[in-house]
């Protein structure tokens, strides 16, 4: 158990470094900003309490707003990531499945799941970060495009990350 | 009684999560309504630390490229010191020591932190109130305009740049010095900005040049904004619809220069006569 919660810290970690020092710093095109770091909110272990999952996003939100300058959006849409992981879980794994414990990555899941559920979430995190960092309806269209672009950028990130990093957990 | 606690126990999950959406939503909605960032942001001394060692990593990347833009400048600079003019009547007396009175200081940073594909951008600097940063402060680059101070520690301070929803300056064409309009950022391109608020009698032209007007205490005249990129009548409106090329290059801006205005405190103890007077 307190490896397993060492190895998530060490991995949020990894993950937050990664975002702020080097994704926000790299200007590819203003329709590509990826947000990698909600990986660590989407691999908690699937049976994670939901008050935990749901502090834990908030918290690594606002620590991603605090660097990045963006006044409480991460915040925002990482409690709502936590949220929607939740509600996702419960109703696509079966019961016995979710006891098993263990952290929905490539190599522990069906593939086809794990990508739907990186690509689902990962986009509606985007369209809400955009969302709230307009504050407006304005260009809805362009707004939508782009976090569609950010999004689909970010998950070929993740699904990359995912297959070189994760390794098949056995029972924790 | 009982089961309004069953009722609370069994959607626990539902209020804890109102709860902290509630907390992150004051936090953006007090960012929109006080007009400067006030509680997460990069001025903070722990956040600062570590973007500064990031900065000091990826600054020697562009140093060839940022060294040809300060030396532009000095020769600019150098352009107009005393020094390179002579007196052309033989019967001038100059006294610089009277004539010349310093309104206005710079302090140099350096940006340790930038974005410019959000809606509102901001940049960290890495000098502080120590140093004598205030709100409100301007803040210009090698090539011109750049921004404005909103938060600052004591070692760190955060300006939203001109690529900011909330930002205005107040630009001055070249040619018709009566005209000032509204310098505004809509969100498009880090490249180009706008400017409302110009009557169509007004003639722009294309490829002109844009500076500050001296209407704003926080940055002196004469800076440079951009150049005229398109003129188009506003449909139905009566001002024209004019898009700027930004003269300063958002995406790799190093070295800027912080604004201090000696006669500000003047102007702000006489305007606020002018308020509690009346």
């Amino acid at each position: 158990m307190a490896i397993s919660i060492l190895r998530h810290l060490f991995s949020f970690l990894i993950l937050a470094g990664l975002q702020i020092l080097i994704l926000n710093g790299l200007d590819i095109s203003s329709y590509i900003n990826p947000l990698v770091f909600i990986l660590f909110v989407l691999l908690l272990p699937v049976n994670t309490e939901i008050w935990l999952c749901l502090l834990l996003g908030f918290m690594s939100g606002a620590l991603v707003d605090g660097l990045a300058n963006t006044y409480g959006i991460h915040a925002f849409a990482g409690t709502a990531l936590g949220y929607f992981r939740y509600f996702y879980i419960k109703y696509t794994l079966d019961k016995e499945e979710i006891e098993r414990d263990m952290t929905p990555n490539i190599r522990n899941m069906p593939k086809s799941w794990h990508f739907f559920y990186i690509l689902i979430a990962t986009i509606l995190y985007h369209c809400l970060v955009f969302l709230l960092e307009s504050f407006t309806l304005v260009g809805l269209g362009s707004l939508l495009l782009k976090a569609l672009c950010s999004g689909l950028v970010a998950t070929g990130v993740m699904l990359l990350i995912g297959f070189l990093f994760s390794r098949k957990t056995t029972n924790v | 009684m009982r089961n309004f606690f069953l009722f609370i126990q069994r959607y626990s999950h539902f209020f804890i999560f109102l709860i902290l959406e509630s907390i992150a939503f004051y936090f953006i909605y007090s960012f929109h309504s006080y007009h400067h960032a006030v509680v997460l942001n990069s001025s903070n001394n722990v956040n600062g630390l570590i973007i500064q060692k990031r900065a000091n990593i990826t600054k020697y990347f562009s140093l060839g490229a940022e060294n040809e833009r300060l030396q532009l400048e000095n020769v600019k600079l150098r352009k107009q010191v005393l020094e390179s003019y002579y007196i052309d009547k033989g019967d001038t007396i100059t006294n610089t020591d009277t004539a010349f009175r310093q309104k206005f200081t710079y302090i140099p940073g350096n940006v340790i932190q930038n974005s410019t594909d959000l809606m509102n951008n901001y940049l960290t600097i890495d000098k502080g109130s120590r140093h004598g940063i205030k709100r409100n402060m301007g803040v210009i680059g090698p090539q011109g305009i750049v921004g404005r101070i909103v938060a600052t520690s004591e070692n760190f301070c955060v300006a939203m740049s001109v690529l900011n929803s909330k930002f205005v300056a107040t630009p001055k064409l070249e040619g018709n010095t009566s005209s000032t309009g509204k310098l505004i950022w809509k969100g498009e391109s880090p490249y180009f900005a706008q400017i409302e608020l110009i009557n169509k009698f007004n003639i722009v032209k294309k490829g002109s040049t844009i500076r500050t007007s001296n209407y704003s205490p926080d940055f002196p005249e004469n800076i440079l904004i951009g150049k005229v990129a398109e003129v188009k009548p506003d449909k139905g409106g009566s001002f024209l619809k004019i898009k700027v090329r930004l003269s300063s290059n958002f995406t790799n801006l190093r070295s800027v220069y912080i604004i201090n205005n000696l006669q500000k405190t003047e102007l702000e103890t006489l305007e606020s006569q002018l308020s509690n007077g009346n």
